[in-house]
């Protein structure tokens, strides 16, 4: 399996996973996000927490090591990059992904 | 002679019930208002760059004492959270009795006044507290005053620079109180230096536990549905509905502006309508109702 650099972040919860982009946009819908998806948005708030503990990575636009994202992914002990800037606009949903949250990279499979 | 009820004591929101959430520590602000002090980092950021320009920021001397205790700072934040909780679920349950008053411009009026205590409250938490917990580029607020040891520690021990946009291993899994790093302070420290890094990152994860434990109650968490979004989108969606199917309760001349307004994104389009310049489109009887509500909250 080949790997292409999709887009870099900060890494924010080790680990790696590979699954299908699911991104959420406000006006947000939680309504068919599949377990082991890749929760891809923003940032995240207490909102997002029932899909968060669904993902099998979290990825957003913004946010340091102490944002919400950061800390529940910590805690979930779910891999986590933040601060991609261009998350939501550059990945695609049912895109797959793999999630590099030691590296702080994002590639695609093939 | 028993005066008229206002629209919201109709739906059971009394003076006496006011009263009582004043007393447990609910702030109204009306209008909102801009507060020109900011505290600003060295690099001239305001730390409330993306805060609502219209609420107050933390004091000098609320820095200093969180700063100093930042268990004191969870000790409020999470007293305020719950009590900003409690509030919402009770805006709430009142919103579900709009639809019983009489007419138009009743609801609209009790509508905007539920909507604007649920923003007004929220802003008082949301930016006096919420937002210092994303604070750790900022050394002068609690959260960046520790962080901001705790990376001067760091490199210390392992020679590696910490930044908002790099991160290593090794730091996550410090956050993570991982014991083999853990251990690599402690031999590579002197005993004071040890004592003070532990101080630092104990002070670290009491301001992750304050944000953990606020998402648990704002959330509602172990309930399946979220109360926030509920009422908040709740309230919104009613205004919405009511500005609609009933153009009589707004000035003719600014109908079309505030059909736009309802139609945009919600948590921006509630501020504005919110704001007094929007408020007074609508038709008399709606805003003196409104205002009349909304009074009654100041302190």
């Amino acid at each position: 399996m080949s790997k292409r650099i999709i887009i870099k972040g900060t890494p924010a919860s080790v680990g790696s996973a590979t699954g299908k982009v699911k991104k959420i946009v406000f006006p947000y819908d939680f309504g068919d996000f599949e377990k082991g998806s890749i929760l891809v948005t923003e940032m995240t708030s207490p909102l997002f927490l029932p899909v968060m503990r669904k993902a099998s990575a979290i990825v957003t636009d913004i946010g340091g090591l102490l944002c919400h994202a950061a800390i529940v992914a910590r805690e979930f002990g779910i891999p986590c990059i933040v601060n991609t800037k261009e998350g939501t606009k550059v990945l695609v949903d049912g895109q797959i992904i793999i999630v590099d949250a030691t590296k702080g990279e994002i590639y695609e499979t093939k | 002679m028993k005066r008229n009820r206002t629209v919201l004591e109709k739906i059971g929101i009394t003076s006496q019930v006011v009263k009582r959430w004043k007393n447990k520590g609910i702030k109204i602000t009306y209008p909102m208002r801009k507060k020109r002090n900011y505290l600003k980092s060295q690099d001239g950021v305001v730390f409330v760059e993306s805060a609502d320009k219209y609420v107050p920021p933390l004091t000098e001397e609320e820095t200093k004492l969180y700063i100093k205790y930042p268990e004191v700072f969870r000790d409020n934040f999470i007293k305020n959270v719950t009590l900003y909780f409690q509030f919402h679920t009770f805006l709430f349950d009142k919103s579900q009795l709009i639809k019983e008053l009489k007419n138009p411009e009743e609801k609209l009026s009790s509508a905007l006044s539920l909507m604007y205590l649920f923003l007004s409250a929220m802003d008082h938490h949301y930016y006096h507290f919420d937002r210092y917990l994303v604070y750790e580029d900022y050394p002068q607020t609690p959260v960046g005053y520790w962080w901001n040891k705790l990376k001067i520690y760091y490199s210390l021990v392992f020679h590696e620079k910490i930044s908002k946009t790099q991160s290593t291993e090794n730091f996550l899994k410090l956050l993570s109180e991982d014991k083999k790093i853990l251990s690599q302070f402690k031999n590579a420290l002197s005993n004071n230096e040890y004592k003070e890094f532990l101080q630092t990152l104990k002070s670290i994860k009491i301001f992750e536990a304050t944000q953990e434990k606020e998402i648990r109650i704002v959330s509602g968490y172990p309930a399946k549905e979220d109360l926030l979004l509920k009422t908040g989108f709740g309230i919104w969606d009613q205004i919405c509905d009511l500005i609609k199917h009933n153009p009589e309760t707004i000035q003719k001349k600014s109908y079309v502006k505030t059909l736009e307004l309802v139609e945009g994104h919600p948590i921006i389009s509630s501020r504005i309508l919110l704001l007094p310049t929007s408020l007074k489109t609508f038709k008399n009887d709606v805003f003196v109702e409104f205002l009349k509500e909304i009074k009654k909250w100041q302190d």
